[in-house]
């Protein structure tokens, strides 16, 4: 049974991938973003490897390499090609890290609002009744606060509960539950809007005439039908969960100290700004935007890309 | 009617038209969906056009007012309209036409309508947008055609929104609509196909009488050769992008010369015995763009020879009847006639 | 002798009606529409039972009683006299192997994501699950071949195929399980007339392969005067006229039928004025009150006093023929003959 569904899957992606490949390549923004995106994932899934120094290895660092600014400048040094910041640790290496802590947090927390969205969603539209009544009351509930705020609130109670220290080791883990829980409504409301439209089609009557029990409806037959809105919302996701960390970690509330990351970086090095090292702020919000804009120009792209108007052109 | 050969200007003078899908991927060919249609429609005639889906005879009637949803595009030929070249026209020219010459009744009523509008502001846009007269003037115009389509209580239905009526009462409204500026031309794309078999009845008894009445030429698109029988007056015959056959509606069914129409109403169940097998047509109607030079309906038809597959059919013009056939190429007649049967 | 496989008994079905007055600040009480009311009907084993009938007279509501997807207010159905229409969702497993429907639009009736052969195979691995996968395969594709459709097609995805053959992968998915009982709503009006040529053929060839036996929801009267044994005419959620097929297309007996047989088109015979019914079928229309007396008393030419207060039962004129008329037992019961 599951290597039929497999083969069939396998093909079906095979198709939409031709389709989808080609509407990529005439479309020279989104490809230019996607090989952006694609390389700054490479980037950070091999940084150990790549990066040239180890922003948390202590003994690398040397007071007397701090402030030097990129290496194409005046007083420029060329082992740290975009400078070192305020303690001496190259710029580059941060940023690599920092890109690498953003990706990680933002995969992991978007797959959490994913799969609770998704699951909550897929009851509340599938049943009816008081579940859909709950749950919904519910997201309605989680949406009145703003996820922002609720992060701020609950990391800076589990620091002061937990101390520095352990802080410091599940600063990661914790605020990967907090955004991943956050934003759970927007996935379940799309989904229920789709599946009850679903719903009503023919096929699953006839799924339910052959005897199927629901959550094999739900799941085989009713999700698969769903599933672009939620692509193109986890993709934009991913977007808002790396700003709403870099706010976090500006702010001092996210990333713990030995944690990398862009917006600690960005807050670390305002008070830097003033003096005209302009640099140690500036270098990695240039990189923020980039991930944030590549990331979003690929799910606008998606977006169109998944219309179903365009799918299922007649051969 | 009037025939054919000794009409006087035609209304609608469709030449040569070919229409076809652009294709998104410049490597990949263009789809060809009509492929040389070309026919006439004189002043007061009732005229069907049938065929089954995917022959393009819907295509046909939005590429006559050019009102396309998808890539589709006229590459060739010409659609003469009250003297103009319809191709030709400017988009504001065209929308003069569209509505106020050329009115349109489209298949399903529950969707053609705006769910959100009440009757009476959706037909008084309508009015409004291409005459120049006052609010309570237009009103008067709709309420009268609401009573030619005899809505009964039209003050009251106007100011109800299309979920209150039912569909054979909204098919009516769009029939209204399509009437409010006295157009010259009616095309009703499968009028009926939506609605009750009662209901049909009605609604196709009502367009004859209206078209009769006020003059309007009716073109009535159908897949149902039983209903169209006595609904028109001439008949045209779409195959996979071309008209293969047509004439006088009676003349037509009683004596139909092309295979294609020979087939269709062979297979109607009225034409079988109860509990015998039905006739069906082998094989399937091919799409456009996959036929080379030869008839379209060669691969399913009994008669074909090597001509049907090698050259397309020249249309044969008798009296009447025109019929794209190689079987009444006169060189082949004389072959043919000890195999063919009528 | 024949044998009833399907036993329907007085079913009442009703759904509330969203508000139907335009003005929102209005606190309207819901209304009810009464989708069955009252119907009764028995199918015969190996039998084609055809129920035609309008929009809004109750046929796609009837199928999903019949096939359990919802459950009825009153009234029983019963599959070999054993009750199913109370059955938990356990227990109704095993008629669900046995009873099995084919759906009007062949287009959502299969999942757009599900390759043919998923949709075949599926089924047959849910019910049996000790079946390998091969065996599973082979199986689909020798329903596939059954049904008229070439093997090629079993990885193609349903917008890649024609609505005919959309409409026989949809007969082979209701097969796949070996049923004696197919249920089809609509099967044919969403092809084209030589599409449904092979269907009802294909149909036909079918119930002598496979001794089936076929309820068949439609309103194209041809059709069912080619395919059906008996024919049961259906208006506002009732039966108004059971007959055999002659019987009901020469003599028939209930205005409604007389009505729809005159405005259904023939091609060549034009149709006749006679037997027109004035306005339009109920069509959701609720009622804050149910309404005494023949549904169709409205519409119909005939309609008598008693039309107004009590609704016509179904009483059979000759053995093979119920009308549910009370003009129609008028006259029957003075004893003239009314030839129409």
């Amino acid at each position: 049974m599951n290597a039929t569904q497999y083969h069939g899957h396998h093909i079906w992606r095979r198709f939409r991938r031709q389709q989808l490949w080609r509407q990529l390549k005439a479309n020279k923004v989104a490809l230019v973003s996607s090989a952006i995106l694609l390389l700054l994932s490479l980037v950070a899934l091999f940084t150990p490897w790549l990066s040239p120094f180890d922003p948390a290895n202590l003994q690398q660092q040397n007071i007397m390499d701090a402030e030097l600014p990129p290496a194409w400048q005046e007083y420029g040094d060329r082992r740290f090609l975009l400078g070192t910041d305020g303690l001496g640790r190259d710029l580059l290496s941060s940023l690599m890290y920092g890109i690498r802590t953003s990706l990680w947090v933002g995969f992991w927390a978007v797959l959490l609002q994913l799969t609770l969205g998704t699951a909550l969603g897929l009851c509340a539209g599938y049943f009816g009744g008081w579940i859909d009544r709950i749950i919904m009351r519910l997201a309605d509930f989680q949406l009145t606060f703003s996820s922002l705020m609720l992060a701020i609130l609950v990391l800076a109670i589990t620091r002061a509960a937990m101390g520095a220290q352990d802080y410091h080791l599940w600063s990661p883990w914790l605020l990967i539950l907090v955004l991943g829980v956050a934003d759970w409504p927007q996935y379940a409301r799309t989904l229920r809007a789709n599946v009850l439209a679903e719903k009503h089609k023919d096929y699953v009557a006839a799924a339910q005439v052959l005897g199927y029990r629901s959550r094999h409806i739900m799941v085989v037959q009713i999700l698969p039908n769903t599933l672009s809105p939620l692509l193109v919302i986890a993709t934009l996701q991913i977007a808002h969960v790396i700003l709403a960390e870099a706010a976090l970690s500006f702010l001092g509330i996210g990333m713990s100290y030995g944690n990398p990351s862009l917006g600690g970086m960005i807050g670390f090095g305002f008070e830097y700004m003033l003096s005209g090292l302009w640099w140690i702020a500036l270098i990695p919000g240039f990189a923020l935007v980039l991930l944030l804009l590549s990331i979003n120009l690929v799910a606008d792209w998606l977006r169109d890309a998944l219309d179903p108007k365009n799918i299922g052109q007649r051969q | 009617m009037t025939e054919l050969s000794s009409a006087p200007v035609a209304l609608l003078s469709v030449t040569d038209l070919h229409v076809n899908f652009t294709s998104r991927w410049p490597q990949e060919p263009n789809i060809d969906v009509l492929r040389g249609v070309s026919f006439q429609l004189h002043r007061g005639e009732r005229v069907a056009l049938v065929g089954e889906s995917g022959a393009g005879k819907s295509l046909l009637a939005t590429s006559i007012i050019q009102l396309f949803d998808t890539s589709a595009r006229i590459r060739h030929g010409s659609v003469e309209f009250e003297g103009q070249d319809l191709t030709q026209l400017k988009p504001k020219q065209l929308r003069q036409v569209r509505g106020r010459r050329i009115g349109m009744v489209f298949q399903d009523p529950m969707t053609n309508l705006n769910p959100s509008l009440t009757l009476e502001q959706q037909l008084l846009q309508c009015i409004l947008s291409h005459r120049k007269i006052s609010r309570a003037e237009a009103r008067l115009v709709a309420l009268h055609k609401l009573r030619q389509v005899h809505i009964p209580a039209p003050e009251t239905r106007m100011r109800q929104y299309p979920h209150q009526l039912s569909a054979g009462q909204l098919q009516r409204v769009t029939i209204a609509m399509a009437l409010a500026l006295e157009p010259a031309l009616i095309i009703a794309d499968e009028p009926t196909s939506a609605l009750d078999v009662t209901m049909q009845a009605e609604i196709i008894s009502l367009l004859t009488h209206l078209c009769h009445n006020n003059g309007v030429t009716l073109l009535l698109i159908s897949h149902d050769l039983s209903l169209v029988a006595h609904a028109s007056d001439r008949c045209l015959i779409m195959y996979a992008g071309q008209i293969v056959e047509q004439g006088q509606t009676k003349s037509l069914i009683n004596d139909a010369q092309h295979p294609y129409t020979q087939n269709l109403i062979r297979a109607l169940p009225q034409m079988s015995q109860p509990g015998k097998t039905l006739y069906q047509i082998p094989g399937q109607m091919p799409l456009g763009h996959e036929l080379g030079t030869q008839c379209a309906f060669a691969n399913r038809c009994q008669h074909a020879f090597e001509d049907c597959w090698t050259q397309q059919p020249v249309t044969s013009i008798t009296h009447d009847r025109e019929v794209s056939c190689h079987l009444l190429n006169p060189a082949t007649v004389a072959i043919q006639s000890a195999e063919s049967e009528p | 002798m024949t044998q009833t496989l399907l036993s329907i008994n007085n079913l009442y079905k009703t759904y509330q009606a969203p508000n139907q007055n335009g003005a929102w600040w209005g606190l309207q009480k819901s209304s009810y529409i009464s989708a069955i009311d009252g119907l009764t009907l028995n199918i015969n084993r190996g039998e084609t039972l055809c129920v035609v009938g309008e929009s809004g007279c109750g046929k796609s509501t009837l199928a999903r009683l019949v096939m359990g997807l919802e459950k009825p207010d009153a009234g029983t159905i019963s599959y070999q006299n054993t009750e199913i229409s109370s059955l938990s969702a356990k227990a109704r497993m095993s008629y669900r192997k046995r009873m099995q429907m084919v759906f009007q639009d062949p287009y959502t009736a299969l999942n757009p994501r599900h390759t043919v052969l998923h949709a075949l195979v599926d089924p047959l691995l849910y019910q049996q699950p000790n079946l390998n996968r091969q065996q599973a395969i082979d199986q689909a594709m020798a329903q596939l071949l059954a049904v008229g459709i070439d093997p090629v097609l079993a990885q193609r995805f349903p917008h890649q195929l024609s609505g005919g053959q959309r409409q026989r992968v949809n007969i082979a998915r209701a097969l796949m399980v070996e049923p004696e009982f197919i249920v089809a709503d609509e099967p044919l009006s969403a092809l084209d007339v030589s599409i449904q040529a092979q269907i009802l053929n294909l149909l036909a060839q079918l119930q002598a392969q496979q001794q089936l036996t076929y309820l068949i929801f439609s309103h194209n009267l041809a059709a069912v005067e080619h395919m059906a044994d008996r024919v049961a005419v259906m208006y506002a959620g009732r039966v108004c006229e059971i007959a055999s097929r002659e019987q009901l297309f020469s003599r028939p007996q209930h205005p409604y039928t007389q009505a729809l047989l005159a405005a259904s088109p023939q091609i060549y015979t034009a149709p006749t004025k006679h037997h027109r019914l004035v306005g339009d079928v109920p069509n959701r229309i609720p009622l804050s009150h149910l309404q005494q007396g023949c549904s169709l008393q409205d519409r119909c030419p005939q309609a008598i006093e008693t039309c107004r207060h009590q609704t016509p039962k179904l009483v059979p004129l000759t053995t093979q023929h119920a009308v549910a008329c009370h003009h129609v037992q008028q006259t029957s019961s003075q004893g003239n003959d009314h030839e129409h």
